[in-house]
């Protein structure tokens, strides 16, 4: 009975037909793994974003009131290795004859993580000239 | 590879299938058990960053928007403020919640601003926001009587006129977990 679903008289697999098997195996596995890292890549990147927009958000608030609103750049690393990089322009005045000029600044914020995950906030701040 | 008339393996065949068996289950089971880790530690810090996006939403929504930025008082530790609170569960209304760090945790607790003392009794409660927390900075930015010009300091008292700025850090237990500095505008 068994000798009837044998191949050949001797039966079993040849060296070449386990070697196929091995590497169909390791090519599935290999697949499943890259679709694994790739998937916790992602929630990691997207936690990195999320801490970024808060910690940009936090410095949006501080610009203009313990931050002075003043033309240029400021770029800075924190200490867990993130880079922030804080741009104040101002934005062109708008004639207002005979009223209290206001002068608009645009703040934009920029969180870049180690593994280059950048999160970009922006605000336009209104203070007197 | 050539065999005798008996069927069957010879004893050195089945030990060199028994021990490729036995590679191969141990790559994958250590394949799985890494993998299994490693995808409990992200979802974990996904949680915890979550945790700290709720709470950093919360905080800035009381007090960004609350009607009386002169009621702030606090220090380094501790944080009380009075805002509305229109989600409340029971009773939207004005609340005073009050932040502290207890036992290694994030605290925090209201009850609402009324004046018959049933309903405070009632709608107050208090959570926990954050676990692991090993130290918790609170800071003003202000100008409080007597001082020339607007500083960060490390207490608010009653009577200051509002501080313009909050700021609130902590140290977490763990060095994965992140908690990203809160500094909120108050209005005013």
């Amino acid at each position: 009975m068994f000798r009837s679903l044998r191949r050949t008289r001797e039966g079993g697999f040849t060296l070449i037909e386990v070697l196929a098997a091995f590497v169909i195996l390791s090519l599935t596995l290999a697949s499943a793994y890259a679709a694994l890292t790739g998937g916790l890549r992602w929630e990691r990147r997207a936690g990195e974003t999320a801490s970024a927009v808060l910690l940009a958000r936090s410095h949006l608030a501080e610009a203009g009131v313990s931050r002075p609103l003043a033309a240029g750049v400021t770029e800075e690393m924190l200490t867990d290795g993130r880079t922030l990089r804080i741009a104040m322009e101002e934005v062109e005045p708008v004639p207002n004859e005979g009223m209290r000029r206001l002068v608009a600044w645009q703040v934009t914020v920029e969180v870049t993580a180690p593994g280059g995950t950048a999160v970009r906030l922006s605000e336009l701040k209104l203070a007197a000239p | 590879m050539t065999r005798r008339a008996e069927k069957g393996m010879t004893l050195a065949e089945l030990l060199v299938a028994l021990t490729l068996l036995g590679m191969v289950s141990v790559m994958m089971m250590g394949g799985l058990s890494f993998g299994v880790r490693s995808w409990e530690r992200t979802e974990e810090s996904s949680a915890q960053i979550n945790a700290a996006v709720r709470v950093h939403a919360f905080l800035r929504a009381r007090l960004s928007e609350t009607a009386r930025p002169d009621a702030v008082t606090g220090d380094a530790g501790s944080l009380t403020f009075s805002a509305l609170w229109l989600t409340a569960l029971g009773g939207a209304g004005f609340y005073e919640f009050e932040l502290t760090r207890r036992d290694g945790t994030l605290v925090l607790a209201w009850h609402p601003v009324a004046d018959d003392d049933m309903a405070s009794d009632a709608l107050g409660g208090e959570r926990s926001l954050l676990e692991g927390v090993t130290g918790l900075g609170i800071a003003y930015f202000g100008q409080p009587p007597g001082y020339p010009a607007a500083e960060w300091v490390d207490r608010w008292e009653e009577g200051w006129s509002a501080p313009r700025l909050i700021r609130i850090e902590a140290a977490l237990a763990d060095p994965r977990h992140d908690w990203p500095t809160l500094t909120v505008g108050l209005p005013g």
